[in-house]
């Protein structure tokens, strides 16, 4: 696995919130999300999720189309956010890691 | 002493206008011997042009005190990304406001769009400046220039060659 295939904490986080959202994945649920999802424990901008988002286009994860403009968001367009199956792997095998460091401490009897 | 709108532009908009085209005006005159970054002010130019004008496009369907900080982002973004961040923070500024009233929302918009400049003009940062960057650093190592005793004399010869 190439260096770029890696996934970072906060994409992994984006990725996550893609899965759970599903259909209705767009800046501002995303944002909604990861916010959820880090327990408001640090702070998320909406720059932040929109350049991950991104970058994780350009890397194949993600892809995204813009649908027609609402009213309540004074007339301008929802760009949504779908993961793709490249996503999906990258983001199981990052949590995998995840689960295997989790073991490990557990072991040990360590902090979780 | 102005009308609000007025105002706006008059000690905002122009201004930023000015400084912009001043900037592009002298990097026309020092580079232009390198057609490539004459090309780019041009189209950096242009850019700004057009975001200006969705700017001014938008502003009649935005609360007033939140016209600054669409301009910030539309500095940064194509105007179809930054419509889709705008529209997302317009969609929460609604909500907030309906649940804890203005001046939350307000705070909650400002402090948000401010904290989202950062992260975008980095990417953009790095994706319009770091190839050019690259470019001058292998010309001037194809050039010999850095090969000397400083970064400071590389940098100086470098830039007396540009202006020569």
């Amino acid at each position: 696995m190439a260096k770029g295939d890696n996934l970072g904490e906060f994409e992994q986080l984006i990725l996550t919130g893609l899965m759970i959202l599903h259909e209705n994945a767009y800046g501002m649920t995303i944002h909604e999300k990861v916010e959820e999802l880090v327990e408001r424990k640090r702070t998320v901008s909406l720059g932040s999720v929109y350049t991950t988002l991104d970058r994780l286009e350009q890397k194949g994860y993600v892809r995204s189309w813009f649908s027609d403009p609402t009213p309540e968001r004074g007339g301008r367009a929802k760009r949504y956010f779908e993961i793709t199956g490249a996503g999906e792997k990258a983001l199981k095998k990052s949590l995998k890691v995840a689960a295997n460091m989790v073991a490990g401490l557990k072991e040990i009897g360590g902090v979780v | 002493m102005f009308p609000p709108k007025f105002g706006r532009y008059i000690f905002v908009l122009i201004p930023t206008q000015l400084l912009l085209f001043a900037g592009v005006t002298l990097l026309i005159k020092y580079f232009k011997p390198i057609s490539e970054h004459v090309t780019i002010s041009f189209a950096v130019a242009g850019g700004i042009a057009a975001m200006v004008a969705n700017h001014l496009a938008h502003s009649r369907t935005a609360a007033d005190g939140r016209l600054n900080a669409e301009f910030l982002l539309y500095l940064f973004l194509d105007p179809t990304n930054c419509d889709a961040i705008v529209g997302d923070l317009e969609e929460r500024y609604r909500k907030i406001l309906g649940k804890f009233g203005k001046h939350r929302a307000n705070f909650w918009y400002w402090t948000q769009a401010i904290r989202s400049v950062w992260p975008i003009a980095w990417a953009w940062a790095k994706k319009t400046t770091l190839k050019p960057l690259i470019g001058v650093i292998a010309w001037a190592v194809a050039k010999g220039l850095l090969d000397r005793d400083s970064w400071v004399a590389a940098f100086v010869e470098l830039f007396r060659r540009i202006r020569s």
